[in-house]
């Protein structure tokens, strides 16, 4: 019995106690079979042409009202509904579990670093949207490769990363007679020195080493740019290794001169350790200057941003990256798939790169062209990056393995562990090397 | 009512119970079918280093929070009882850390421990205690501090609360009895006060240590299972393998290595129940 020949019985005659708790059955049970999923399919009772995108609340909040009026503006040329639903970052794995398990949810979803690969079973291959927009403005950058091109099909469209350069006070750095291209030309050796300087000075350098995923985003270029990796590209664990032994005896001299309080940092601290004047130098994407500026408080005047610095074997910067899926239930696949490449046309793609205030980061070489990033002296560094792309996990297969290494923070812990003096350093890394082949192996 | 009440208790209870179990033994990964594994989850949680540490933080958390309420919760019930209808408003303000969404206080608190606005660390040094102020996320030791000092905080109320329902229940006339004897205070409390409390007292701990040792919202707010994973509790651990890490199968293992504590807590709690112990 459906839900409106109920209504429509209980609306005619008196309903006894008995009938009451038969009609309370009935829709408890329903509610139970249908359990979760339920819940979860916001489309259901809309009409099929309702295309649906899954979408994070973007850190500049300009962005979330121009996604909108672009996907409206989509809708309303092709004579279709269509809706955003904006969810906060945390909550996205969640969802996209419960949308995979319960196979019903939103048409597009917005895909993080392996989640292409993760879910890619659910995925509708994408090969004629990506090869098109390959045409249009590309090439791809590698990274995208890598990160959606899986088992030789694109299993999602790579849409835009932000990545992690540093985020420096000027004034602070200028007190020891240091200018931004100064900064920028900094090796670590370099900067180990103007760290402890900076120290002295009461305005301390700092990058997260607690369980937080900006503290993957600092440590692993730190551990690539001594030469160091996790794993090798056939997902062998080699961190076991000299070079890692060099980054961890760096992380722990550099330790002395950052506070204590990196150790139980979250996403946000280094972002109120700058904004607060305190902190001279952090890695962090264009987010603090996008606040700063946006709340238009002072200190956005003294923000700038830098590579990395330079180590033995070059200079990294870590990537987090969003891709765009279409799930195999979506009722409307090839609508889903003109929407994605709408959103990718250079000229709405530049909208998103100006509302983003930059952050947004092109997969595509062509996106990349925008002036936006040479208008603003602040994030000639940001983009294009100097330093070479990666995310957590490169270069070893993007799959479960370096999900779960990402999100259980091994790196960060071992190197937790060893500027704490819990172990030394040759134990952290027999530790790490013990966890990471626990999880490549499962 | 018999049929409705069945059909919510499976659904709600029983079937997802045994999903989790079924797919405790699997290798189900979320959005695929996963295949048989026998013990094969459990077996490797045993191996894996930050589980066995979630294990014993669990335990540290679970015996120090509870302990800590039950004591303080009992302490404070006495003194709301000595002051009887003067303490009123007190004891309406006292339900308040537990009837605000743990989300909201937990928020809260994260701000209070904030290494850089911590009101706390500013209040010890405005006094003098502490110049450098107490890392309190950064520190495993302070971590653990503060994550079990945000339970008790939150979780005091309750045991107040009952325990001076249980208080005002006791007969007057059984201290009466208990003066005219010499008792003193002391000996009311534990030779009165304390036997008649205890099926009270018991139901409260064995109830509390099931939800202290299910927490979750505190751990994710505030620490994550951080530093050093020296916080993590089941449900966190659970949380980042099964969902974050979509290994689901291996997610309910870490979840149902709960069920054995969960179990004891049952059926010791519905014993008491049944037993319905009475006074007088």
């Amino acid at each position: 019995m459906d839900i409106e020949r109920l209504g429509a019985e209980l609306g005619k005659k008196v309903v006894t106690r008995r009938e009451l708790l038969k009609v309370a059955g009935a829709l408890g049970g329903a509610a139970v079979l249908g359990g979760y999923s339920f819940l979860v399919r916001p489309a259901r009772g809309a009409p099929a042409q309702t295309v649906s995108i899954m979408h994070w609340s973007h850190f500049v909040p300009a962005y979330n009202p121009e996604l909108e009026r672009q996907v409206a503006t989509w809708a309303a040329q092709r004579g279709v509904a269509a809706r955003v639903d904006f969810i906060a970052y945390r909550d996205i794995p969640a969802r996209l579990a419960a949308e995979a398990e319960a196979r019903r949810g939103h048409d597009i979803v917005q895909l993080r670093v392996f989640d292409t690969a993760l879910y890619r079973r659910h995925l509708v291959p994408l090969d004629d949207v990506a090869e098109a927009l390959e045409r249009e403005s590309g090439p791809w950058l590698s990274l995208a490769r890598y990160l959606a091109f899986l088992d030789n099909r694109w299993y999602g469209i790579p849409w835009y990363y932000w990545s992690f350069p540093a985020t420096i006070n000027t004034e602070h750095w200028g007190r020891i007679g240091m200018g931004s291209a100064n900064v920028a030309a900094l090796d670590w050796s370099g900067f180990l020195e103007a760290a402890e300087r900076l120290h002295r000075l009461g305005a301390p350098v700092g990058m997260a080493i607690s369980q937080t995923f900006d503290a993957n985003d600092a440590l692993y270029p730190l551990l690539w740019s001594f030469g160091a990796r996790t794993v090798d590209e056939r997902g062998n664990v080699v961190i076991d290794s000299a070079e890692t032994a060099a980054a961890v005896e760096y992380a722990k001299r550099l330790f002395r001169f950052m506070p204590r309080e990196v150790l139980g940092w979250d996403d946000a601290a280094n972002n109120r350790f700058m904004l607060a004047g305190a902190g001279s130098w952090t890695p962090n994407a264009p987010s603090i200057w996008a606040v700063a500026k946006l709340q238009r408080l002072p200190i956005a005047e003294k923000i700038d941003h830098v590579p990395m610095p330079r180590g033995p074997k070059g200079r990294f910067r870590s990537a987090s990256t969003l891709a765009l899926g279409i799930w195999r239930f979506s009722p409307n696949v090839e609508l889903a798939k003109d929407l994605i490449r709408f959103l990718l046309r250079p000229e709405n793609y530049g909208r998103q790169v100006e509302a983003s205030m930059g952050y947004n980061q092109p997969f595509l070489r062509r996106l990349r062209e925008h002036p936006y990033w040479r208008g603003e002296r602040v994030l000639r560094f940001y983009e294009p990056s100097r330093e070479q792309l990666a995310v957590p996990g490169w270069p070893g297969p993007a799959g479960e393995a370096a999900q779960l290494v990402y999100t259980a923070f091994v790196i960060p812990v071992m190197f937790a562990k060893a500027v704490t003096g819990e172990m030394s350093t040759a134990e952290v890394i027999r530790w790490a090397d013990r966890e990471l082949r626990a999880r490549y192996r499962a | 009512m018999v049929g409705p009440v069945g059909l919510v208790v499976f659904g709600l209870i029983a079937y997802p119970l045994f999903s989790a179990l079924y797919m405790s033994l699997t290798d189900k990964a979320i959005g695929a079918a996963g295949s048989f594994v026998g013990l094969g989850n459990f077996a490797a949680l045993l191996r894996d280093s930050i589980f066995l540490q979630a294990l014993r933080n669990a335990a540290l958390y679970t015996i120090v929070a509870v302990a800590i309420k039950a004591v303080a919760g009992l302490g404070l019930a006495v003194a709301l009882a000595a002051l009887g209808e003067r303490a009123a408003v007190l004891r309406a303000l006292l339900l308040l850390p537990w009837v605000v969404p743990v989300s909201i206080t937990a928020l809260a608190w994260w701000w209070m421990f904030d290494p850089m606005f911590s009101v706390i660390n500013w209040v010890l040094r405005a006094i003098g205690l502490q110049d450098a102020g107490i890392p309190w996320l950064a520190d495993s030791t302070w971590a653990r501090v503060a994550v079990i000092l945000v339970n008790v905080w939150r979780g005091l109320p309750f045991f107040a609360t009952v325990f001076l329902a249980g208080l005002l229940s006791i007969p007057r006339e059984f201290y009466e009895a208990a003066e005219t004897d010499g008792a003193g205070p002391v000996q009311s409390f534990v030779r009165v006060t304390l036997p008649l409390m205890r099926p009270i007292l018991s139901l409260v701990v064995l109830y509390s240590t099931v939800m202290t040792v299910a927490d979750f919202e505190i751990i994710y707010i505030l620490t994550r299972g951080g530093p050093l994973n020296r916080t993590h509790l089941f449900a966190t651990y659970a949380f980042q393998v099964g969902l974050e890490g979509t290994l689901i199968g291996r997610g309910a293992a870490i979840v149902l290595w709960m069920f054995p504590v969960l179990v004891v807590a049952s059926y010791l709690t519905l014993r008491i129940v049944r037993r319905g112990e009475e006074y007088g």
